[in-house]
């Protein structure tokens, strides 16, 4: 047993005892994929990613099975800000203007200007959920983050030790309590209520939270960490272990690939550069005048784009991460709710 | 340094006279500066009463495992180092490793609960000058000074790298201690391994380290006023551990410059290396990036003397100007360091 261990498994029985020889109530896990399919995810996400898949080799594929406390929280926020807005008014204005004979009038017109405005703002909001505090201290794993964002609690089931012995999988026991779990909760519900009152806001005077964390649960979650190597370099790979899908990733950046990107920027600063001097062109000119700001105006834009790829062409390698796959997700539940 | 006779194991050391220095028979965190004397003098021998040996020794001292030997960190090194652009592909034959150390930094790690409450001033809003056309809304905004009060719970594991100038590859790098068993030296000797003893005293660390919480407190209450007039801390010291992390420190040359690389014992992450160049991405990085600083150039200069192909000749110019200097400069890049998480 480490001395860091506070929550201790028995490795027979499978039980969870504190530091008190108390068995942790409750204790759950989420299984995981086999082997083989999160093998087979981790080369689908490979195929996704156009690396060419006759270079790949797998060298490891290995699980952990992280502790977490799942903290239930109720709250209450009251908060009390200043907002910021604009509205747009009109005045008269008189301007000179050419025909196209060269002959010059004088011409009255309405010009719309932006006036900032404020408002007070004092609300409420309730928000109730589940914060997920991993119970170990300066953990540091690849992908960990957003491992616990695609944390889901649908596939609970009672721990097993027979499960985690299945596949080989590592298994870490707890160094955080359940008080410091709670402690730690109660401080980032805080501030995350804190960010959502201030949210819209021009600035947030005064926010009070009234919150009630509840008894948390004790919960192994599967973390898969793949390692393989492209022409002889080695790459890593996480993955979510319930749901077998890569949450974060390394992706190697061929040769090939980079010379493609610097003659992709090459080309597109070529071609919006013969765009924006035609559109300067036709600026001059009163009839294709509004013509030639679109033409100069997209042609900036494309000139600016050619960023992305020359620094694909000089990175060490590319990353992707299921973060921004979640977010969708989880609008798109959200939706469906509110629906 | 002062001859000092080891409160556990009885060994006679001469130590530096260091706040805490490991012994290196027993692996016992002694704390010298409790056992030194104003005139530098030990104040301590066999003789003494075991209740006072107990309190010269800092027991909850802690090492994390290094998972690798130092021909492994070698080898995560030279894989890694071939990923990074512009790195000699044949970086393990034409590299030559002139030092290979391991040495086991110290940190320490204390665990706070804190409890603050305060009182302060804050920036409240006064409206002024409704807006005609927007109801609800208005023009101005004033602010007073108004008092606030409140109170702050929080929880805390502030770390303390135990290096009063801490090197700069390991300014920014969060040392995982996960995995930390009680102090062994023989793990240090199998591996042979160079303990760093802690510059600051316990009393030091933990001084500092409750500072740290303070501060953090402020900073809590600082989202709620601008100035704090009054706060009264409640801050409970619920442990302090002093450990030691391993981190491989590999010395190496290649083209007759020399480089470093540091790599984490415990996880095998490259904490930092400097990157060498090859010879072969150094002449064409050099041909390609002035040949397109000097075409950009020449472009930049024809666009503003022809006026027919002016945004062409500067945007393209300038355009080629940048991806040059790009290229060029990958031949001065410091050094990498490899994502923690």
């Amino acid at each position: 047993m480490n001395p860091e261990d506070v929550v201790q498994q028995c490795e027979w029985c499978g039980e969870a005892f504190n530091v008190d020889f108390k068995k942790v109530s409750g204790h759950k896990m989420i299984p995981t994929k086999t082997h083989l399919e999160v093998r087979s995810n981790v080369e689908e996400f490979l195929r996704k990613h156009k690396v060419d898949m006759k270079l790949v080799r797998i060298e490891e594929t290995k699980a952990v099975y992280l502790p977490f406390w799942m903290v239930p929280f109720d709250s209450y926020t009251n908060f009390y800000g200043v907002q910021q807005g604009s509205v747009t008014r009109y005045r008269t204005r008189t301007r000179t203007v050419r025909d196209s004979n060269g002959n010059t009038r004088t011409e009255t017109y309405q010009e719309a200007y932006q006036v900032p405005v404020w408002r007070p703002i004092e609300s409420e909001f309730n928000r109730s959920g589940r914060n997920s505090v991993i119970a170990r201290k300066h953990a540091a794993f690849y992908g960990f983050y957003e491992f616990v964002h695609s944390l889901s609690l649908d596939n609970l089931i009672d721990f097993d030790f027979d499960l985690v012995k299945k596949d080989n999988c590592e298994f870490i026991n707890a160094e955080v309590e359940e008080h410091e779990a709670k402690m730690n909760t109660y401080g980032a519900v805080e501030n995350q209520n804190r960010a959502q009152a201030s949210s819209g806001l021009n600035r947030l005077v005064r926010c009070d939270s009234k919150i009630t964390v509840k008894d948390p649960l004790y919960v192994h979650a599967p973390l898969w960490i793949c390692r393989y190597s492209f022409n002889d370099k080695y790459y890593k790979v996480s993955i979510a272990g319930d749901s077998g899908t890569v949450v974060k990733g390394e992706i190697p950046i061929s040769r090939k690939k980079r010379i493609i990107n610097y003659a992709i920027a090459l080309a597109v600063l070529l071609a919006g550069a013969v765009l924006g001097n035609f559109g300067f062109a036709f600026a001059a000119v009163e009839e294709t005048e509004v013509w030639g700001i679109i033409m100069m105006i997209v042609a900036i834009v494309g000139v600016g784009l050619t960023a992305i790829p020359i620094r694909l062409a000089f990175k060490m390698q590319l990353e992707k991460s299921s973060t921004k796959e979640n977010r969708k997700a989880k609008r798109l539940m959200i939706r469906m709710q509110g629906v | 340094m002062v001859e000092i006779v080891c409160p556990n194991c009885a060994a006679n050391l001469d130590v530096p006279i260091t706040p805490i220095h490991t012994c290196e028979f027993c692996g016992t965190a002694i704390q010298v500066s409790l056992m030194v004397g104003p005139d530098g003098t030990s104040i301590t021998g066999e003789e003494l009463p075991e209740e006072t040996k107990k309190n010269f020794i800092f027991n909850d001292h802690y090492i994390v495992r290094s998972n690798y030997t130092a021909s492994e960190a070698q080898s995560i090194m030279e894989d890694w180092v071939k990923k990074i652009p512009g790195a000699p592909q044949d970086f393990e034959n034409t590299a030559t490793i002139t030092k290979r150390v391991l040495k086991f930094y110290p940190i320490w790690v204390g665990e706070y609960n804190a409890s603050s409450d305060y009182r302060g001033i804050d920036n409240w809003p006064n409206f002024h000058r409704p807006a005609f056309d927007r109801p609800g809304w208005f023009e101005a905004v004033s602010y007073y000074q108004r008092e606030e009060s409140g109170n702050v719970l929080r929880e805390y594991q502030i770390p303390l790298l135990g290096l009063k100038s801490t090197p700069n590859y390991l300014k920014n790098y969060v040392v995982p201690t996960t995995g930390k068993e009680y102090f062994d030296i023989t793990h240090v000797k199998e591996l042979g391994g160079e303990i760093i003893d802690s510059n600051y005293s316990s009393e030091e660390a933990k001084r500092t380290m409750r500072l740290a919480v303070m501060n953090r407190q402020m900073s809590e209450m600082r989202k709620e006023v601008h100035t704090i007039t009054d706060r009264d801390d409640r801050v409970e010291e619920r442990d302090v551990f002093y450990i030691q992390f391993p981190v491989y420190e590999i010395d190496f040359t290649y083209n007759k410059k020399k480089y470093q690389a540091f790599i984490d014992g415990s996880t095998g992450r490259i904490i930092h290396i400097d990157v060498p160049i090859s010879r072969k991405f150094k002449l064409i990085s050099l041909i390609g990036g002035l040949g397109q600083i000097g075409v950009g150039i020449g472009l930049f200069v024809m666009g503003i003397l022809i006026p027919s192909i002016m945004i062409l000749g500067i945007a393209v110019g300038i355009g080629l100007v940048t991806y040059g200097s790009i290229l060029l400069s990958m031949n001065f890049r410091k050094g990498a360091q490899e994502k923690q998480i």
